[in-house]
């Protein structure tokens, strides 16, 4: 049989955002994968050297239009870090309320890409329906759907105020009953295995290898979670429970997100039930002394890190971002030479990637 | 620091002298690590450690030289600090041994233009193909 | 007269107007029904007619390297085979041609699209197109003998291939689904494999390979081939219906057309519900259930039909 070189992307119905594969195809097999990157890179770390350090937070905040909230959590506390403030525990609550919200939109927002790419389309629509709740509900207490400017450095902007705070819960347990459509969907849905289960199965050595983190590598069994490892903002006072499991293939990273959507909802449950009292935010000088600080945040898609420089003056010397997608992107390549053409799609939606994150 | 972290010999004795630790903000370790020694210090780490996470490579540019930064996790987060000597800036390419590197290396490779040897693939990551307007993250003349 | 009336059939009732008509209603039911399937609002009445227009008005244009002539033509025949079909399908009660045989011509007829669909994505230069065409033909091998194993059933017990005949052994309630209920399971889900429907849809799986054959087709020519598979569904529906759903159920004679229109409108909610159900099947599992399952079952249920009919 012959190869052929099927091009998916830049622009494909598969894709949600720019990135090239280029697969070569014998059959129905794939023999071989390139993939080409940096169609929506931006120039985000450049644009942020001669940025305030407050200004700065609008930039991170566009680096990504899903885990944007991800974004300025890790820059405000790496420059947090650099001016050593620390966070009023009122504003470390907020800011871990909306990561944690922001999680699940980000993974009901796969579950329904995954499932549009493996034909299932209804369940495309219910998870995409329930997100909309989830964005309701950050609209309400930040004014905005995807951009929330609910944090600045020192602290957050946006309060939570009771009758706020019974609204979404009051979402949180609509979502709940949905939730358990999903559960049932992934643990037993018969349709769901055949194009999930035993997929692009990624090793444990594999994870270490690429460097893969989020729930990617927690499908793999990997345990890395920074909420749990090095917990930041208000995950101190949390229980994060792990969603860990060994099968390493398509399904086991929709068990994996499906168990932290749970997880999510009764983090966000515990925060709303008990918000502490105090300031949102601190007051901090706009001048920032010399120095540099590293942060790490467990965005939606896994280890979110950011490396700050300051040379003691009004404007950043150097922000760097390393995003979840990259190492995904990595193990993507080697995941996708040995498939079916019929499974790239499922492989692909699975990775998860964001690749306005990748290329900033 | 008053007790030794579980790296400190594995390190020490890669790096061959005896370490000098800064910390940054966020609370993670800096260790200055010779370019020539990376690679050694690098396997000695992950034999110590099987489970070690390249977060990422952070490139620098600090008084026209360039730095690269290691941002590694084992327990806690550990940087290795590489000075990267000559002009286009080198430095040993980790990605033959540890394919996590590649990607970050490319990257530094487009927005500083460090060479890294060894590398198995050094073509431009996020800028454009086309793009001629040399590394965007390195300081351009008369302009600060 | 006689001639007049004729033309009269073919060209309005029950022939190309009716069969145009009837096939988009039916393509607004089957969106509709999975629409509030899914939860969401779903198309107004006209919609299947409105992107059958604006489709017709649209730009058509011609891809380089490929048989223009040909890719006029495929559309052309496939619409005419599939309204062919229509004819010898009973709408109601009635057929504009009927004979003995007219079940196995009408399959046949049917299975010119999907070869037309094949040569289509084939004489295009475009990956896309081509690897559609291949699934296409590949689907056709797995779900056409299923299919006919499924209507054999009936015709075994009926003895006759005609489907009048067909339709009046079903007379009083004897439908065949009743008797041959295993039959009419491998009968449908090969015609959701003729039709190309969720599950069995992986020569358009849009994720994959865009349209599938239809990729590079715009204009007019898109417009028929939507058409083409419009009609072939209410056709294939009608050959279901006659077969195993008992047709226009001969009972109450005067609300024979009523009857028959539920049992389509139902047969189409139900293969809205199939899909609302599943996820796509791939290539290699279609091959699977169609061999492994579908053709032991159809042949078990013919061989049981055979054997108690004798």
């Amino acid at each position: 049989m012959s190869r052929v070189t099927v091009p998916i992307g830049p622009q494909h119905p598969l894709l949600k955002e720019p990135i090239a594969l280029r697969l070569d195809v014998v059959g129905e097999r794939v023999v071989a994968a390139e993939i080409e990157i940096g169609y929506v890179h931006r120039g985000l770390e450049r644009l942020l050297q001669g940025r305030t350090f407050q200004q700065g937070v609008a930039v991170v905040e566009r680096i990504c239009g899903i885990c944007s909230h991800a974004h300025t959590t890790a820059y405000c506390q790496a420059v947090e870090a650099l001016i050593d403030v620390d966070l009023p525990p009122r504003a470390a609550a907020i800011r871990t309320l909306l990561c944690e919200l922001e999680r699940l939109h980000s993974h009901l927002l796969w579950l329904g890409v995954l499932s549009e790419a493996i034909g299932f389309t209804t369940v495309f629509m219910y998870a995409w329906r329930d997100r909309e709740q989830v964005l309701d509900a950050m609209e309400l207490i930040s004014g905005g759907r995807i951009a929330h400017g609910a944090n600045v450095v020192g602290g957050v902007r946006e309060d939570v105020s009771p009758a706020q705070a019974r609204e979404v819960l009051t979402m949180l347990r609509q979502l709940e009953t949905q939730l358990g459509l999903y559960q049932e969907l992934v643990e037993r849905d018969r349709s769901f295995h055949r194009r999930t289960r035993g997929i692009a199965v990624l090793s444990a050595a594999q994870v270490q290898a690429y460097g893969v983190v989020g729930p990617m590598a927690r499908a793999s069994g990997a345990t890395l979670d920074i909420r749990r490892s090095a917990p930041y903002a208000a995950y101190g006072w949390l229980e994060v429970p792990a969603a860990v499991t060994n099968e390493g293939d398509v399904w086991a990273r929709a068990w994996t997100r499906v168990q932290e959507l749970q997880h999510s909802i009764d983090l966000c449950r515990t925060l709303l039930s008990a918000l502490p009292a105090g300031p949102l935010a601190r007051r901090v000088a706009e001048r920032v002394q010399a120095g540099e600080a590293v942060s790490r945040v467990e965005a939606p898609r896994g280890e979110l890190f950011y490396y700050v420089r300051s040379e003691g003056e009004r404007t950043a010397a150097r922000v760097k971002a390393r995003t979840p997608t990259l190492p995904a992107l990595l193990a993507m390549a080697e995941l996708l030479p040995g498939l079916q053409t019929g499974d790239i799609a499922a492989v692909v939606a699975g990775c998860d990637l964001c690749m306005a994150c990748a290329d900033r | 620091m008053s007790e030794r972290p579980v790296w400190w010999q594995a390190v020490e004795a890669a790096v061959g002298a005896p370490l000098a630790v800064d910390a940054v903000g966020g609370g993670e370790a800096v260790i200055d690590v010779a370019a020539e020694r990376l690679l050694a210090t690098v396997s000695a780490l992950r034999q110590a450690w099987p489970a070690l996470h390249l977060t990422a490579i952070t490139g620098l540019s600090i008084g026209g030289e360039v730095v690269l930064l290691y941002h590694l996790l084992l327990d806690g987060g550990l940087t290795l600090r590489v000075r990267c000597p000559g002009a286009p800036p080198n430095a040993p390419s980790l990605a033959p041994s540890w394919p996590a590197a590649n990607w970050y290396e490319r990257e530094a490779h487009d927005l500083l233009g460090v060479a890294f040897k060894g590398h198995p693939n050094l073509a431009p990551l996020l800028v454009a193909r086309d793009w001629t307007g040399g590394p965007p993250l390195l300081p351009v003349e008369g302009e600060r | 007269m006689h001639t007049l009336l004729t033309l009269g059939e073919l060209l309005l009732f029950p022939g190309l107007a009716y069969l145009v008509t009837v096939a988009l209603l039916l393509a607004w039911v089957d969106r509709k029904a999975l629409a509030v399937l899914q939860g969401r609002v779903g198309p107004p009445i006209y919609q299947p007619l409105a992107d059958l227009l604006k489709l017709l008005g649209k730009e058509d244009l011609d891809t380089e390297g490929s048989d223009a002539r040909l890719a006029a033509l495929l559309p052309m025949i496939s619409l005419a085979c599939a309204l062919t079909a229509g004819l010898m399908t009973p709408v109601g009660n009635h057929a504009v041609i009927s004979f003995e045989g007219d079940l196995m011509v009408t399959l046949f007829l049917l299975s010119v699209p999907t070869l037309g669909l094949f040569l289509a994505g084939w004489i295009v230069p475009s990956v896309y197109n081509m690897l559609g065409g291949n699934r296409s033909l590949l689907q056709y091998f797995c779900y056409e003998v299923p299919l006919l194993l499924g209507l054999a059933g009936p015709a075994a017990l009926a003895r006759t291939w005609r489907l009048a005949a067909l339709m009046s052994a079903q007379s009083a309630y004897h439908w065949h689904v009743l008797a041959m209920p295993v039959g009419f399971a491998v009968a449908t889900l090969g015609l959701i494999g003729k039709l190309e429907r969720v599950p069995l849809d992986t020569p358009h799986a849009k994720a994959e390979i865009g349209a599938g054959p239809l990729t590079e087709y715009s204009g007019r020519k898109l417009a028929l081939w939507r058409l083409t598979a419009w009609v072939q569904t209410l056709v294939g529906i009608n050959l279901m219906v006659a077969v195993y759903l008992g047709g226009a159920d001969v009972v109450w004679p005067y609300w024979g057309f009523g009857v028959y229109a539920v049992k389509v409108v139902g047969y189409m909610g139900g293969l809205a519900l199939v899909q609302a159900l599943y996820a796509r099947l791939r290539v290699d599992q279609v091959a699977e259930m169609s061999w492994r399952l579908l053709v032991p079952l159809g042949l078990l249920q013919l061989a049981v039909t055979v054997w108690m009919g004798a």
